[in-house]
C-alpha cells in the first residue's frame, strides 16, 4: 500500500513538474493577442499589425519560424477618405542587413494585408540588423521602386519576440513606440 | 539556565542597537562623473543608439534606462532621430540617462571616479554596466564592444574626466567597426 502511495506521489509531481516548465512570460504575450480576429484563418494574412515573432520566435505555438516579420502600411497617418483605418503597402521591398553585413535575399516583400515576414530556413542573420549608415540600414521601398526607399535609422537588436516590427512600432504613436512602420 | 540567560540577553540588545536607522533626510552623495554636455553627451549618443533601442534599454522596466531620440522618448518628445547628424536627444532625456547610469551601482561608481587619474586608479571593470558591454558577463544583448575598442574608451575616458569625443562620435556611427556591430 505504502508503495503504490509513494508511486502515486512521484507520478503525481512528475506530471505538474511538467506542466510548469512552460514560460509563463510568453504563455502571457501570446493570450494577450486573444483570438483570430479575422477576417484571414491563420497563414501569411492573418493577424497584420500584431508581433508577428510572439508566436512564430521560435517558442511556439506557430509551427513556423521566423527571424523577423511584421506589417507595412502605405501612410503615418490615416488618409481622411480612407475605408480602412490605414492602407497597407502592397507588393513592398523589405531591405535588411545583419551586422556582418550580409543581405537577405531575395529581399522579402509586403502582400496584400502589408504582411512579410522571413523564416529561419531563408535567412540566419547575426544580430543586430540594420545599423546607423546608409548601408547598413533597415528600409522599405514601395513596389517596383526598390531605390525609393523609406530608411529606419535604428537596429532591430535581439531575434524572438524582439524582433517583430509590432514589438516596437505600434499605435498610437507616443514616448515608448513611434507608431507603425509606414513608407510614405 | 541563568548561565544562558545572559549571553542571550547580551545578544538581544546588540541586535537591538544594530538596528538603529539613519534620519529620513540622510542623504548619499555619488562621486559621479561630469554632466557636462561636451563631457556626457557623446557618451549619451553613444547609448542612445547602441543601447536604447525600444526592445533593450529604451525601456523603462530596465535597470537601466536610456532615453534618446533613437528609442524611448521623456515628456512630449514623440518623433525620432532624422539621423546620426541631427539628434533630436532633449537635454531632458539626457539627464534622465546620465541619473540612470551614474545611479545604477552608485558606490562603484564612486569608487571609479575617486581613482581616476591615480596611480593604479580604480579599475572601471568593476562597474557592471561596463562588463556587460565588454561581454564579460552574462549580457542579453551580447558583447556591445571589446576593452580597448572606440566605444570602450568612449566611456573609460568618460569615467576618468575627459571624454574621447572623436571615438564616441567613431563608435556610434561604427566607422571603423570596432563597435562590435
Amino acid at each position: 500500500m505504502r508503495r503504490e502511495i509513494l508511486v502515486l506521489w512521484v507520478l503525481g509531481a512528475a506530471a505538474a513538474g511538467g506542466l510548469s516548465c512552460g514560460d509563463p512570460v510568453h504563455d502571457a504575450e501570446v493570450s494577450a493577442l486573444g483570438p483570430e480576429p479575422g477576417p484571414y484563418p491563420p497563414g501569411p494574412l492573418h493577424r497584420a499589425g500584431q508581433p508577428c515573432l510572439t508566436c512564430h520566435g521560435g517558442l511556439g505555438p506557430a509551427s513556423a519560424e521566423f527571424v523577423t516579420a511584421g506589417t507595412v502600411y502605405v501612410n503615418q497617418y490615416m488618409a481622411a477618405t480612407a475605408l480602412e483605418p490605414y492602407a497597407p503597402l502592397v507588393g513592398g521591398i523589405i531591405n535588411l542587413v545583419d551586422a556582418n553585413g550580409v543581405v537577405a535575399t531575395p529581399a522579402p516583400t509586403t502582400n496584400s494585408v502589408g504582411n512579410f515576414f522571413v523564416t529561419a530556413d531563408q535567412w540566419d542573420p547575426v544580430f543586430p540588423i540594420g545599423g546607423p549608415n546608409a548601408s547598413q540600414q533597415i528600409s522599405v521601398a514601395p513596389a517596383g521602386q526598390a531605390t525609393n526607399t523609406t530608411p529606419m535609422l535604428t537596429h532591430i537588436a535581439r531575434g524572438g519576440v524582439y524582433a517583430s516590427c509590432a514589438y516596437c512600432h505600434f499605435d498610437p504613436p507616443g514616448p515608448t513606440t513611434p507608431g507603425h512602420v509606414y513608407q510614405n | 539556565m541563568k548561565n544562558l540567560l545572559l549571553p542571550l540577553l547580551a545578544a538581544a540588545s546588540t541586535g537591538l542597537a544594530a538596528c538603529s536607522f539613519p534620519p529620513s533626510d540622510a542623504r548619499i552623495g555619488i562621486n559621479a562623473p561630469s554632466e557636462n554636455a561636451t563631457e556626457w553627451d557623446p557618451v549619451a549618443d553613444y547609448m542612445g543608439y547602441h543601447c536604447g533601442s525600444l526592445d533593450c534599454h529604451g525601456n523603462a522596466a530596465r535597470n537601466l534606462v536610456v532615453w534618446s531620440c533613437f528609442g524611448l522618448r521623456l515628456g512630449d518628445a514623440v518623433s525620432g532621430c532624422l539621423n546620426i547628424k541631427h539628434l533630436t536627444t532633449t537635454p531632458d532625456e539626457y539627464n534622465a540617462t546620465y541619473r540612470s547610469l551614474v545611479g545604477l551601482e552608485p558606490n562603484a561608481m564612486s569608487v571609479v571616479v575617486a581613482g581616476a587619474g591615480q596611480d593604479g586608479g580604480s579599475n572601471p571593470d568593476i562597474l557592471t554596466f561596463l562588463r556587460k558591454a565588454r561581454g564579460e558577463e552574462n549580457h542579453k544583448g551580447g558583447t556591445i564592444f571589446t576593452a580597448g575598442s572606440e566605444a570602450d574608451v568612449c566611456f573609460t575616458s568618460w569615467l576618468a574626466g575627459a571624454t574621447n569625443v572623436t571615438d564616441c562620435t567613431n563608435a556610434l556611427s561604427d566607422v571603423d567597426g570596432s563597435s562590435g556591430l
